[in-house]
């Protein structure tokens, strides 16, 4: 039992990090209805943004973070204004968007092993070491990685549902020539959907480094995480993300009760497979049209 | 020298591949992120084979090759369904699981260690061991594969995988079965893929999962893209371009550290900037090892000949009818209980205002959406939920106000590939070249007589894409009449067009209720109604209000009062 409620925990505070990531994803595509695969290239920047940061600036953790928040952002506002935005232009089909994202984490994931070398690097901040309650125990990163995704994702629901520049984000996911036609301009909507959703991520990616350690390829498996939250909850809304992800933490987390650990990224991945497979909608989604 | 031979057979090995998955990238427009999948079912499959069953090379890659070929069938039918963010997705899980099992089923694969020691492949007795002995078969292999895909995109099959990647909907409107295209795209490049993987296993008598994974089918992709989209050869060239990409590198005397990632970082921003400047990879899709097909004399031909009717007489059409057709969106009822009959050798007009149900009831007509109550008959045959190209070659076509050409294909094309019944669209019918060959002379000398008689012969090697709009709305016109349906729905024909132009489409229109085809027209202008329509049915708030001939309807002042909306 003791080891069924360490499932669960951990779980838990994994699929909010799991939200995290399908929620930013899914503001991003959500938006601009770009295949943002390079977004797990923003978050392995993160990381490393906060690897040379405390290496060079100051051992201490918030600075690593800002530098983390700052790294992601700079990395998905490049991808688009650099990228992206040209594409759109030259009215580029959404094979071809995707292909050059894939491209970008590709030859970003190079640039990073050639500047940092392939070997894994550890974030040079002091341990913050392990919470216990009684039977449980969870890593402190991870804790404070969850409850910081936590705030940040009720964070943009009321961004996006309070304030005006929320609104226009919203409108210009539901209809971007209408958006336009109203006078919300919506090239700098997509700038912003960019920082904002590619900034979230920066926390997690950082803290993910402190927990374990960052590697060139860290950002593939987050982004397949945000997919597979994204998809299993349905694209129609963030909430959906956000059950999404916290049904895969725990689905991963309980299949240890019955399968070896390492079974436990490929039961994912099934179980993420039937689901698309069964209900391409995704679990709360419409039929699909 | 061996070192270079070795090269060459890998060029060889990963273009087989790399043209496996143009099949379903370049020809159909689906993209899978699932390919090194289906390269490592080919690989794995002799490699367990021979090693844990000692079957000998031939028989195993046989059996991998079927394997795969009905794992990739089945990989479709999902994908049918979904659009293309999902099929990303779909494959990316799919090759997440294959990736899983190789590592993890270590009984059976001996997990990340891989498997050592498969035997060396024998032909015509004697047993290839230097990578000297292997390329020339590996040559042969990268040949026959590119003669097959030649052919897969020159055949009727190739084109009708065109018309998915340009338009689903459309394709499906000139009656083309899309799932089982698909499911045949998808088994021959899983059935391709794992011959190159049935022959890497036994050239390379070591494989491991790594050979297997997501980096490998993102190299693929990046294969097909960079070398040509939908063009027989470019992905071979794409496969040895970044296959020699660090060779190249060494020449740089950088060090093996850094060549590596460089080398995915050269092609990474390749791959990005193919799609800025040349989406269509370096070798276009119209490029052939023949150069260009042979066009103007054939243009000649179709000039001389009559213009006669586009269309030839066929068999009588038949009426069709709805039965208390219903269909509600929501709380709405869009259509409500409608009761019609469109009588053969007549043209009928769909007329009402905005919101009426019109272009609802047209839909329900074509199968494009299903009703939710009452019965679509054709004839005595009931058609209510016959699937779109199930209808189409019943005789029941239709057209789209906003026309949906396949706006790549050229005229022609557009024109051929709605030809009913064409010979060499599905693949167990490609093995007989000649005749294949012969029904497609055919069908390009009819397409070209339609073209013809239509006014648009000067255009037929012109992509749709290309031409006025009017020129599209002929050719969509066109394109309707080759499917040989004698009950042609058309959806606001005339509009977008000047006078003259619409004048000329209606009287095409008008000759086909006169040759016996049975016309529903969809239309706003009222003045195109009363020229092209024997009768009329006026439609209101999901209702038939009024029938009768359009003079009669357009007399009626309380229509015109719906219609102008003065209530």
């Amino acid at each position: 039992m003791d080891l069924f409620w360490q499932l669960t925990v951990t779980g838990l505070l994994t699929g909010v990090v799991y939200a995290l990531l399908g929620v930013s994803w899914g503001l991003i595509y959500g938006t601009t209805r770009t295949f943002h695969f390079a977004h797990g290239l923003a978050y392995a920047c993160a990381a490393y943004a906060a690897v040379a940061a405390t290496q060079h600036l100051a051992g201490n953790l918030v600075v690593g973070i800002v530098a983390g928040v700052l790294g992601a952002m700079v990395v998905g506002l490049a991808c688009e204004l650099l990228v992206y935005a040209p594409l759109r232009r030259r009215a580029t089909l959404q094979l071809g968007i995707f292909l050059a994202s894939l491209g970008i984490l590709i030859a970003g994931q190079s640039f990073l092993q050639i500047g940092f070398g392939p070997d894994a690097q550890t974030l040079k901040v002091p341990s913050l070491g392990i919470q216990i309650w009684g039977p449980v125990a969870a890593s402190r990163p991870l804790l404070l990685s969850s409850g910081i995704a936590a705030l940040l994702v009720l964070a943009l629901a009321l961004f996006l549902q309070r304030t005006r520049l929320g609104r226009e984000i919203r409108a210009t996911a539901r209809n971007y020539d209408l958006a336009e036609l109203v006078g919300i301009r919506s090239p700098q909507v997509y700038a912003l959907t960019f920082a904002i959703g590619s900034a979230m991520i920066g926390p997690a990616a950082v803290l993910f480094a402190l927990d374990n350690v960052a590697t060139p390829q860290m950002g593939v498996s987050a982004v397949l995480y945000a997919f597979i939250a994204v998809f299993l909850g349905g694209l129609e809304s963030l909430w959906g993300a956000v059950i999404g992800g916290i049904a895969l933490g725990l689905i991963a987390q309980w299949s240890s009760l019955w399968l070896p650990a390492y079974w436990q990224t490929t039961a994912a991945f099934a179980l993420f497979f039937l689901v698309l497979v069964l209900r391409p909608a995704g679990i709360l989604g419409r039929v699909a049209r | 020298m061996d070192y270079w031979l070795h090269i060459g057979n890998l060029i060889c090995i990963f273009g087989v591949l790399a043209i496996s998955l143009n099949f379903v990238m370049g020809f159909a427009g689906l993209l899978s992120l699932g390919q090194a999948a289906f390269f490592g079912f080919g690989a794995y499959g002799v490699a367990i084979l021979m090693t844990k069953e000692g079957w000998s090379f031939w028989p195993a890659s046989l059996v991998a090759m079927c394997i795969a070929l009905a794992l990739g069938a089945l990989l479709a039918v999902p994908a049918l369904r979904v659009r293309d963010e999902y099929l990303i997705v779909l494959t990316l899980a799919f090759q997440f699981v294959v990736s899983g099992l190789l590592n993890n089923l270590n009984g059976l694969t001996n997990g990340t260690t891989g498997i050592y020691g498969i035997p060396h492949p024998t032909i015509l007795g004697h047993r290839l061991l230097q990578p000297g002995d292997y390329f020339p078969y590996s040559v042969v292999l990268l040949v026959l594969v590119l003669l097959l895909a030649t052919w897969l995109s020159r055949s009727p099959f190739g084109l009708a995988l065109r018309t998915i990647r340009e338009d689903e909907t459309a394709a499906r409107a000139v009656g083309k079965n899309i799932l089982v295209l698909k499911l045949e795209a998808f088994a021959a490049a899983a059935a391709v893929a794992a011959i190159a993987g049935a022959w890497y296993a036994g050239y390379s008598s070591f494989i491991s999962p790594d050979s297997f994974n997501l980096d490998q089918s993102i190299a693929i992709v990046a294969m097909v893209a960079l070398g040509g989209l939908g063009n027989p050869v470019g992905p071979a060239v794409g496969a040895g371009a970044i296959i020699l990409l660090p060779e190249f590198l060494r020449r740089l005397s950088i060090s093996e550290q850094t060549a590596a990632p460089l080398r995915e970082a050269v092609y990474g921003m390749a791959l990005a900037a193919a799609m800025a400047f040349r989406p269509t990879g370096a070798i276009g899709e119209g490029f052939s090892l023949r150069g260009r097909r042979r066009a103007a004399s054939a243009q000649a031909d179709a000039r001389t000949s009559a213009p006669a009717s586009p269309a030839a007489a066929g068999p009588p059409a038949l009426l069709l009818t709805g039965q208390g057709v219903s269909k509600h969106f929501g709380g709405v009822r869009a259509v409500d209980r409608v009761e019609i009959e469109v009588h053969p050798g007549r043209v009928l007009g769909l007329v009402g205002p905005n919101g009426a149900g019109k272009t609802t009831l047209f839909n329900l007509l074509a199968g494009a959406l299903r009703v939710d109550e009452g019965l679509i008959r054709l004839g005595e045959r009931e058609i209510t939920r016959t699937p779109v190209h199930r209808r189409v070659s019943l005789g029941v076509a239709r057209t789209f106000q906003d026309v949906r050409l396949f706006s790549n294909l050229t005229a022609l094309q557009n024109v051929a590939v709605a030809l009913p019944r064409p010979f060499g669209e599905h693949m167990h019918q490609l093995a007989l070249i000649p005749a294949v060959l012969r029904d497609q002379r055919a069908r390009e000398t009819e397409a070209r007589r339609i073209l013809g008689a239509i006014g648009l012969g000067h255009a037929a090697d012109v992509a749709a894409h290309e031409l006025s709009y009017a020129e599209q709305k002929l050719l969509s016109l066109a394109r309707l009449l080759a499917t040989r349906a004698r009950v042609l729905l058309l959806d606001e024909p005339g509009s977008g067009l000047d006078e003259h132009s619409a004048r000329l489409l209606y009287d095409e229109v008008r000759r086909q209720g006169e040759a016996g085809c049975t016309v529903c027209v969809v239309e706003h202008n009222m003045d195109a109604i009363l020229s092209v329509a024997d009768e009329a049915v006026f439609m209101d708030q999901g209702r038939i209000v009024a029938r009768g001939t359009p003079r009669e309807l357009i007399g009626r002042p309380e229509l015109a009062e719906i219609y102008f909306g003065t209530r």
